[in-house]
């Protein structure tokens, strides 16, 4: 008898406990009263209704990393790494901003005079560009008999500014890329840039076309 | 963001139910009752949860699509009365998945005629709908000529409402003898948003930053405060993305004995997000 009553007891403080801890846990669903399953059921549906566009995961910026050579007129070739962070307007647009550097070599002038041009620091270029890009071409590429994937042949333009020689000059680029989606939040790049900007080493200043290839990677956001 | 929040949010309703359902093995049967309740209770909000992306088609076909995009080839064909499960959306375009399988990307113009849930119409497009007056952030950015000098701009702006907004803009002043860097703030005053042609006009100020060119010896760097009047026009091309073109005429408090008056045009393009 005396045990009945102590598990009674026991019993009484494991709910006391338990519903006290669901209370303190999640006081929305304490308070609501503990009614039929249909209630339950019924009433997210309501507050569903307003959320279910927002819930919906968009996925339109795009960030990635990319790598490759940067011919500086007079200055060589050399390798250029950067970042590039897009806004996917609508199907067709979007909007690309790209930091890209790199360090460029010495002219022919340079290496046949021994004299340096140039300083250390004025020697790494480093550039900024604002682009609207337009998707013209998009497609498939097949692997094998059954995985297709989804591409796109883009164009691209923008301006933007590149500090090189100890000044900033106003840049304006051009070019064309191809993405590659190996799956819906990844995709792999390859892009062809001119970089134009007038260079004032030598008076008169004239035009220079800086022209860039790059592969990259990029993810959806 | 919010879909960041909603994810974990879902991740964390999860882990409640693996830890709500663990104990229901080692405890003696009296408490069963409760933990079953409690656990229910988080298997019910985690389902409700998994609820908001699945739909039924209304309408008597959906086009499914291999991208998102018009030009990816439509693969299959949704019918009325089918339920969808609606993983993600890029631009105008969702991707849908039925049964499990058979996934495919749906424009929004077929998409938000199309959409029911639990009987009842929901505006997957709300929002969507609604015209240029009702977005809150906005950005763009613009290229032109500030003195003399090419100009790139980057702003980023925000509405109060359809006829206020304000814009933070990052600008470069791009000369042969010197650059300069702005940071400028604005107000500006759309009297006729809902037009597809709709002029602007603004007041707001900011600091610049010159700093002399290489060619320029014995200048210093300065930093001084202007201020600005100008006009604009927005040109709505989509919902969604614009054609901006406007002017400003700054003025500069500089220490010299006159302050400095500068004229800039730009063009640029802008986007809501």
């Amino acid at each position: 008898m005396e045990s009945g009553i102590r598990i009674f007891l026991l019993n009484l403080m494991a709910c006391v406990f338990f519903s006290s801890a669901i209370a303190w846990q999640s006081p929305a669903v304490a308070a609501e009263p503990t009614g039929s399953e249909e209630e339950q059921l019924v009433k997210p549906q309501i507050s569903r209704r307003t959320l279910s566009v927002q819930a919906i995961d968009t996925e339109n910026f795009e960030i990635g990393l990319f790598g490759g050579v940067l011919s500086v007129e007079d200055f060589g070739a050399n390798p250029v790494y950067g970042v590039r962070l897009a806004y996917h307007i609508t199907e067709d647009f979007f909007a690309e901003a790209t930091v890209g550097q790199t360090e460029t070599g010495e002219t022919s002038w340079e290496r046949l005079s021994s004299t340096k041009l140039l300083t250390g620091e004025e020697r790494t270029l480093t550039y900024y560009n604002l682009s609207l890009g337009y998707n013209i071409l998009p497609g498939e590429v097949f692997v094998g008999g059954k995985t297709a994937f989804t591409t796109q042949f883009y164009l691209i333009a923008g301006v933007g500014s590149t500090r090189f020689a100890g000044d900033d000059h106003f840049t304006t680029n051009f070019g064309a890329g191809y993405r590659f989606l190996g799956s819906d939040w990844f995709a792999l790049h390859v892009d062809v840039r001119d970089h134009i900007f007038e260079i004032g080493l030598q008076e008169p200043s004239r035009v220079t076309h800086n022209i860039e290839l790059s592969g990259g990677i990029s993810l959806f956001f | 963001m919010l879909n960041i929040l909603l994810k974990i949010m879902k991740k964390s309703d999860s882990n409640q139910r693996l830890l709500a359902t663990a104990p229901i093995l080692g405890q003696p049967p009296r408490y069963r009752s409760l933990i079953t309740l409690l656990a229910l209770l988080f298997i019910a909000a985690a389902e409700a949860d998994d609820d908001y992306f699945n739909v039924e088609v209304i309408d008597p076909y959906l086009d499914l699509r291999t991208g998102p995009g018009r030009g990816y080839p439509i693969i299959d064909i949704i019918e009325r009365g089918e339920r969808v499960r609606v993983l993600k959306r890029r631009t105008d375009w969702f991707k849908l998945e039925v049964d499990g399988d058979r996934p495919g990307w749906a424009s929004i113009e077929q998409f938000k005629k199309t959409l029911n849930l639990a009987g009842e119409h929901v505006e997957l497009a709300e929002g969507e709908q609604s015209e240029y007056t009702d977005r809150h952030w906005e950005m763009g950015f613009m290229a032109g000529d500030y003195a003399g000098a090419r100009s790139v701009a980057l702003y980023l702006g925000y509405s109060f409402t359809p006829e206020f907004s304000t814009e933070l803009t990052l600008s470069q002043a791009l000369g042969n003898y010197s650059s300069g860097l702005m940071g400028m703030l604005s107000l500006l005053m759309k009297p006729f948003p809902e037009w597809r042609l709709s002029p602007f006009f603004m007041l707001g100020g900011g600091a610049i930053s010159t700093k002399p060119g290489t060619t320029l010896a014995g200048e210093d760097e300065r930093l001084e405060s202007a201020a600005h009047v100008g006009a604009g026009m927005h040109v709505y091309l989509t919902r969604r993305f614009m054609f901006r073109l406007d002017y400003k005429n700054h003025l500069l408090f500089t220490t010299r004995e006159e302050n400095e008056e500068i004229d800039e045009w730009r063009a640029g393009f802008a986007f809501f997000f």
